[in-house]
């Protein structure tokens, strides 16, 4: 755009010296021919006088300080009328330019200097300043020299013009597509808004026009404070700080919006640019993302504690298995004291003792059935199962052993058919449960103890007593019926099971059957 | 001096009262007892002997139930075989028990006690055995 300019002002100052060329010689031959062409001069005059009327172009000559020529578009671009002109002259120029300007045309009457082509200033009718683009030259005018000017304004100003036009434009577009909303506040009144910030108030700019700054901010009983901060904004020094303030709509809703304000000059007056950025959405989000965090952060705690507690359900489901299998010990533990019960042996020693003195025929009997139990018991002592006779045969010479100590108190009978013989069964388990029937019921002549040993339809070995149980109990392991569960647990086979109803206590441990 | 038994098996009674007679023939079993039922009703209708052989298992339940019913002025001895925790209460609460195979030696020791020193009498309080009982 520029360089168009500089081709029309080119192409300007080229016809135009060589017009003034022409004029030059034209004037030249007047001079040195008045009388023989005067007819010819004549008429050109009028020709090149409606020429000089009618360009665009201001052209003034100067001589002596005096304007003696000037045209129409000349006064016109100084907003005076030709007589005006005409008789201000030099004081056209601006006052602080004339000194320089008078110099030159003082130079160039005595004809010293060639064309010529500088800004001057010049003084509008209005005060207002021109910067012109002067394009002098020397010229004899009735055998004097004189300054032949013309001034191109124009040019620059239409391309001043349209510059300007452009760059409002550019910056009305800037502003107007601002993602911020933009004011200008001038004596705490808002002079201009922006469309962003109309919407973001919801108001027209016809309606924001005018109106004082506290009337969208937010509360209005701190809108004291709030102009404070503005006033304290436009320090210098203090321009573009970002800082949050409330903003409220024409319906009543609250915006928070971050904010900047810088001194302008506004028409030539001091005056606040205040930009708003509405961060009610952001702040909004943020307090969204915050409660999500929370949330998050809560969850990762419940799900800590859920960690946690599956851990300690696990240590203690680890704690369980530990001690099963302590019990497991326990359990192989105990069916080694079980099978060496010294409480049985020392009173089976009791009787045996008696025996010798009162009996030595039936304590020669007695010790041989003693010895076959232990014989027994040392043999059988790892064997997780037997053959059920030979468990029969040990139950022969224990059954003995508790009938000589109990006489007449207990009633064992045993009723195996000789094909089951070969069944399997855990060692020492039925003389465990005869041994428990005695320990916890009353055995008396008058109401001894019976008890029935069978296989029932299922292949359980039975074993039944009656119940006529003892009020009290020494304290004991209680490990009976717990030994058998776990040693037939260790077999991974059929549980025992044991009933009591009112007459009877049942037991019933599984047979294996030996293929 | 008069002695009492009280045993559920009749070959151990038979050999105690044998081995006390070999101590002192001129000493008197009054009784034989076999159950706690049968010993209360017995001091109930008769005078308290100068000593008491106890066995802690009798027939129908422990010895121990006996002392709910009557109290006992004369002196005690506990029989047992090897009831671990009743072996470990009368040495904790110094009361005097033999354990079986009883033998003659151990059973003289036991009367020449009683026989020499005076008779104090062993009052028993039925409480003190709650804790190694367990009641049905």
């Amino acid at each position: 755009m520029k360089v168009k300019e500089t081709d029309n002002r080119d192409t300007g100052n080229n016809i135009f010296v060589s017009w003034v060329e022409r004029l030059k010689r034209i004037l030249s031959f007047l001079h040195n021919n008045r009388e023989r062409l005067h007819a010819s001069v004549k008429e050109s005059r009028n020709l090149y006088k409606t020429l000089i009327e009618n360009t665009l172009e201001s052209i003034a000559v100067f001589q002596n300080g005096n304007i003696i020529l000037c045209n129409v578009a000349f006064c016109n671009m100084l907003g005076y009328s030709m007589d005006e002109t005409m008789k201000l002259g030099l004081g056209l120029i601006a006052p602080e330019d004339r000194h320089r300007m008078t110099e030159i045309h003082k130079k160039r009457m005595l004809g010293e200097l060639e064309t010529m082509n500088y800004p001057g200033i010049f003084l509008h009718k209005t005060g207002v300043r021109l910067t012109l683009d002067v394009n002098s030259s020397t010229v004899k005018v009735n055998g004097q020299y004189a300054s032949f000017i013309t001034m191109r304004d124009m040019t620059s100003r239409l391309a001043m013009e349209q510059a300007l036009r452009e760059s409002e434009v550019k910056y009305k577009t800037l502003v107007e597509n601002s993602l911020d909303g933009i004011a200008i506040i001038k004596d705490d009144k808002i002079r201009f808004a922006n469309n962003t910030l109309c919407k973001m108030l919801n108001y027209t700019a016809e309606e924001l026009y005018d109106m004082p700054s506290i009337a969208v901010l937010y509360p209005p009983e701190e809108y004291e404070k709030t102009l404070a901060i503005i006033k304290q904004r436009r320090n210098p020094g203090a321009s573009n700080i970002t800082d949050a303030i409330m903003m409220i709509t024409s319906a009543g809703v609250i915006k928070e919006c971050e904010f900047t304000l810088s001194p302008i000059e506004f028409r030539g007056e001091d005056a606040s640019l205040i930009t708003a950025h509405d961060i009610t959405e952001r702040k909004k989000n943020e307090k969204e993302l915050r409660l999500t965090k929370e949330k998050l952060q809560k969850l990762n705690l419940e799900l800590e504690s859920k960690v946690t507690e599956t851990a300690g359900k696990l240590t203690e489901a680890n704690t369980l298995l530990i001690r099963v299998q302590k019990e497991n010990l326990q359990s192989q533990f105990d069916v080694l004291k079980q099978q060496v019960n010294p409480h049985f042996l020392f009173n089976s020693l009791n009787v045996l003792t008696a025996l010798i003195k009162l009996d030595p025929n039936l304590a020669v009997n007695f010790s041989g059935n003693l010895s076959k139990v232990y014989r027994y018991v040392l043999e059988n002592k790892d064997n997780e199962l037997v053959e059920l006779k030979t468990e029969l045969q040990f139950l022969d010479a224990y059954i003995m052993l508790l009938n000589i100590r109990f006489v007449g108190k207990l009633n064992v009978n045993i009723n195996i058919p000789e094909s089951r013989l070969n069944d399997l069964i855990i060692p020492l388990a039925m003389q465990l449960l005869i041994e428990n029937a005695i320990k916890h019921n009353v055995m008396s002549k008058s109401v001894p103890l019976t008890i029935d040993i069978f296989i029932d339809q299922d292949n359980f070995m039975n074993i039944v007593n009656n119940l006529n149980e003892r009020p009290t109990q020494l304290v004991s392991t209680g490990i009976g019926l717990k030994n058998i569960e776990n040693r037939y647990l260790l077999l991974n086979n059929t549980k025992p099971v044991f009933e009591k109803n009112a007459t009877h206590f049942i037991a019933r441990v599984p047979l294996v059957i030996n293929d | 001096m008069k002695i009492l038994i009280i045993e559920d098996e009749m070959f151990a009674a038979r050999m105690l009262e044998n081995m006390i007679l070999e101590y002192n023939p001129g000493f008197e079993v009054v009784a034989t007892l076999e159950s706690v039922q049968d010993s209360i009703a017995w001091f109930k209708s008769n005078e308290q002997p100068d000593l008491i052989f106890l066995d802690i298992h009798l027939e129908d339940d422990i010895s121990f139930a006996i002392f709910r019913e009557v109290t006992i002025s004369c002196p005690i001895v506990f029989t047992t075989a090897t009831d671990e925790i009743a072996t470990r209460a009368f040495q904790v609460m110094k009361i005097d028990f033999l354990h079986k195979p009883i033998m003659q030696a151990e059973l003289n020791a036991m009367i020449d006690k009683y026989v020499k020193l005076p008779k104090k009498p062993t009052v028993i309080n039925p409480d003190i055995f709650n804790d190694i009982i367990i009641n049905r």
